[in-house]
């Protein structure tokens, strides 16, 4: 469980602000725009950027220790595996120097198939095998928390869902709860703990299932469909909303099919797209927003 | 990979400015080995220039080092500090660069010779501090105009590349100092090695302030080899003068055509 209190990260004037969170398991994801405070937010937690207020990882306040201390392991985007050493001696840096140990070592090499690269420098291993290594060198550090900030982003989406079910299964196994920021919502595919949504470096909503979803700029990120901003008030849309005629409203392109069959439309410069199943029978369409779901931002 | 530039006009058309800079710098150059024939330039070294060298290059490569030294902690405080009247002082930093080296000298010897405050208050400690013509008053004042060169190298290096890997490190339980140790210093080699030569090349070069502080080296009465060049052009002597310029020029291109080669076994 990770508990925030009063959490106050101030960068560049750019402020990241959480009165109040609890995280109850293990699974959490941070998800938000670029230039959110996904970023920020992680450092904070990790210590390397300056933060004000409380965290609490499962009981262990870790706010007020020093980076080293708090266990909470990193996974940047670009994974920094240290280029001056081999694969192993970047697996056996946390076991030799800091807070690793060597039966995780030995079990995670084994699992995770690393023994034929152990030899390697990092600039001679694949993408996929250096997020492997990523992965297995935090997992060594025993760390009561692991961050990761969009690590698998440039991977297909087979690898990342595997990747991410990876840490998910040695969460389980060693204990440690996880946050994974990303702006991907197919990475929530596996399931979630708690979805925290963040803009602005404030959090919009923190939810438990996708249902529970209610912010515009939340289902903007994980859907293209279905969402209509129009004067300043935002709407989910459903097929009853959309009213076909032949006088008034927006020009729209039936396209897809199947279940992937929706209207294009444009309002304002700005396309929108409504999943339709119906016939359309007028050449414009136009909204009744009694139908539709008022949403907040 | 192979750069393709085929269609792009500009890249030719740059390619006047290439090659106008590279003969702009070698023509000098060239000039200056070729003033004098060979069997001119090995007789000058018996005129005590070698033995100038050898100070000049073994002088700037202590204070190549000791600014490395300096480097290194130097930069790690302003790295990761944001306080805008410490990143205001950081600035003083090139301020050695852009003060001409006469005035330099001059401000070493107001500073540090025994008669004045600060050298006073040094003589009241150690009794037979001397500063004007010393090995002290060659690497104070050579520090002084080429520490800048390796605290920029260092800098860049550290504060734009090597920081996140060693924050990385902490993250996995490494105390600061072994992070830093560890996981930074090994990735700083090439800067490290850069800042060195820089600050050394720089040494190596200077004379106006040394014409101030130290003309010569007491108590052997040695020059460095840019004031021993120039004692010999003033005292009427060019070809001499050319031919010991030559031999510096030369052994500076071998010390870093070394220190290339071994860049590159790395």
């Amino acid at each position: 469980m990770i508990i925030f209190e009063d959490f106050l990260v101030e960068r560049g004037g750019f402020i990241v602000d959480i009165p109040g969170l609890v995280l109850k398991g293990r699974k959490n994801f941070l998800i938000g725009r670029n230039g959110s405070g996904k970023t920020t937010l992680l450092q904070a937690i990790a210590g390397l950027t300056e933060g004000k207020g409380r965290i609490t990882v499962n009981d262990t306040e870790i706010s007020s220790l020093p980076v080293q201390n708090r266990r909470a392991a990193m996974i940047p985007q670009d994974l920094l595996l240290f280029r001056t050493m081999d694969v192993d001696d970047n697996l056996k840096l946390s076991v030799r120097h800091g807070t690793g140990d060597i039966s995780v070592y030995r079990q995670v090499v084994k699992e995770m198939e690393l023994g034929g690269i152990l030899g390697r420098k990092v600039g001679e291993i694949s993408q996929g095998e250096a997020q492997r290594v990523a992965i297995a060198r935090a997992i060594i550090s025993r760390p009561l928390l692991l961050l990761m900030d969009e690590p698998f982003s440039f991977q297909d989406e087979v690898a990342r869902l595997s990747m991410i079910s990876l840490v998910d299964d040695y969460s389980k196994e060693y204990g440690f709860d996880f946050i994974y920021a990303t702006h991907n919502g197919r990475d929530l595919d596996g399931g979630f703990s708690t979805l925290i949504s963040i803009d602005k470096g404030k959090i919009v909503e923190a939810v438990n299932s996708l249902e529970n979803i209610e912010h515009y700029r939340t289902l903007s990120l994980l859907d293209y469909r279905n969402l209509l901003s129009l004067e300043g008030r935002y709407f989910k849309l459903t097929e009853e909303s959309l009213v076909f005629n032949d006088t008034h409203g927006s020009e729209y392109e039936i396209m897809g099919d199947g279940a992937n069959r929706f209207i294009r439309f444009r309002i304002a410069g700005r396309f929108y797209f409504a999943t339709f199943k119906g016939e359309s029978n007028g050449r414009f369409v136009d909204f009744d927003v009694t139908k539709a779901k008022d949403i907040p931002y | 990979m192979k750069k393709y530039n085929r269609g792009n006009s500009l890249y030719y058309l740059f390619v006047i400015f290439f090659v106008i800079y590279i003969l702009f710098i070698l023509t000098p150059i060239v000039r200056t080995i070729t003033f004098q024939s060979f069997s001119y330039i090995v007789e000058d070294t018996k005129s005590g220039i070698w033995q100038s060298i050898s100070y000049t290059y073994l002088l700037a490569l202590f204070v190549g080092l000791l600014a490395i030294g300096f480097s290194v902690p130097y930069v790690y405080f302003i790295s990761r500090n944001s306080n805008s009247g410490i990143k205001a002082l950081d600035a003083l930093v090139e301020l050695p660069i852009m003060i001409p080296h006469t005035v330099v000298g001059l401000m070493m010897l107001i500073t540090f010779s025994p008669t004045m405050p600060l050298g006073r208050f040094i003589l009241s400690i150690y009794p037979d501090y001397q500063f004007l013509d010393t090995f002290l008053a060659v690497i104070v004042t050579l520090f002084f105009l080429s520490s800048a060169y390796s605290i920029r190298t260092v800098q860049i290096s550290y504060s734009r590349d090597v920081m996140k890997y060693e924050n990385i490190g902490r993250t996995l339980g490494l105390s600061p100092f072994k992070s830093y140790f560890i996981i930074a210093i090994p990735m700083m080699k090439r800067a490290l090695l850069r800042g060195l030569i820089l600050s050394w090349a720089r040494s190596i070069s200077e004379v106006g302030s040394l014409l101030i502080v130290a003309y010569y080296i007491l108590p052997s009465f040695v020059h460095l080899a840019g004031v021993f060049i120039y004692s010999q052009f003033l005292g009427g002597q060019l070809p001499l003068a050319v031919a010991s310029s030559s031999i510096l020029i030369f052994t500076g291109l071998l010390a870093l055509l070394g220190v290339k080669l071994l860049e590159r076994e790395r």
